[in-house]
């Protein structure tokens, strides 16, 4: 377990994991309104 | 005990993250819960995915005996509210004919006297259609096939369309004898008329309303100017298509 300290902490998660899972969700939320409200190359394709 | 409050918000934290993933991933692709309620009615309910519901309706209805019949809606209920909707409207004043339905003016055709202005109404147009002038209701008739089959099959625009039912229902105007046929294709017969033979009718009177459907023609003398142009956008009641002048 030592060598996942990063993930795991010292029994608990490890607040680097938690906030990247955080701005993950918050990046997939965004992107998924600008691209359905904004006509790109993106959502043309899509 | 400071360990277990720091797991718990930490859990939370992914709880929340981990359920608004789900809720994407399980509208995708169409919008999820959370940001619905910022995007405008074309991005909130997609043309692909209402044309999905008024399938599954229709699937459903013809397993119940009736793909016309409107017992089973696979529609949304934000998206049915939304489509159902019933505005007022203010016609302005004056002598003017006002447009029948909301959508856009698509086609414009003269044929025997007689002037076809086609409204086509997409899935977020109000579908409560309205009278556009004052007049006596002589006729309100159910159609068929018969205006593709028989006498539309010459109207270009209608000539790909599939109309399983039509209503035409038949105004005495003091500028002669206007026509509103109202026409469903995709999803089909939701046509209501609200008045009955005989009735006299104002102008911007609710007239019916289209479950569900896709055009409305308004049939009037070719000799009264227009005053809209083709590919403009027109409200049902408030939208002058015709200053009216009498020829």
């Amino acid at each position: 377990m030592k060598q996942h300290r990063w993930l795991w902490g010292d029994g608990r998660f490890s607040w680097v994991l938690v906030v990247w899972v955080v701005l993950g969700t918050l990046f997939i939320l965004v992107f998924d309104y600008y691209w359905r409200t904004n006509d790109t190359e993106f959502s043309r394709f899509w | 005990m400071k360990r277990r409050r720091v797991l718990l918000a930490q859990l939370s934290l992914l709880g929340l993250c981990a359920a608004a993933l789900l809720q994407f991933g399980m509208s995708f692709p169409y919008p999820g819960p959370l940001i619905r309620p910022l995007l405008g009615p074309r991005e909130r309910w997609p043309e692909q995915q209402v044309r999905e519901w008024a399938v599954r309706s229709r699937e459903e209805n013809a397993r119940r005996g009736n793909p016309e019949s409107t017992d089973a809606l696979h529609f949304r209920s934000d998206f049915w509210a939304y489509f159902t909707r019933d505005p007022e409207r203010t016609p302005p004043p004056g002598p003017g004919i006002v447009a029948p339905a909301d959508g856009l003016f698509r086609f414009h055709d003269k044929s025997d006297g007689v002037q076809f202005v086609v409204v086509a109404l997409s899935f977020w147009d109000v579908h409560v259609q309205r009278f556009p002038c004052d007049g006596l209701v002589t006729k309100i008739e159910d159609q068929g096939d018969s205006f593709t089959d028989g006498e539309g099959e010459n109207l270009i625009y209608l000539a790909e369309k599939v109309c399983p039912v039509q209503k035409v229902v038949t105004l005495q105007t003091e500028w002669g004898e206007f026509k509103i046929r109202l026409i469903t294709s995709i999803s089909a017969t939701r046509l209501k008329v609200f008045v009955a033979e005989g009735a006299r009718v104002k102008k911007g009177q609710r007239l019916g309303q289209i479950l569900a459907g896709s055009t409305v023609v308004l049939e009037m003398p070719s000799s009264i100017p227009l005053s809209i142009e083709l590919g403009s956008r027109v409200v049902a009641g408030e939208t002058v298509v015709s200053g009216g002048k009498s020829p």
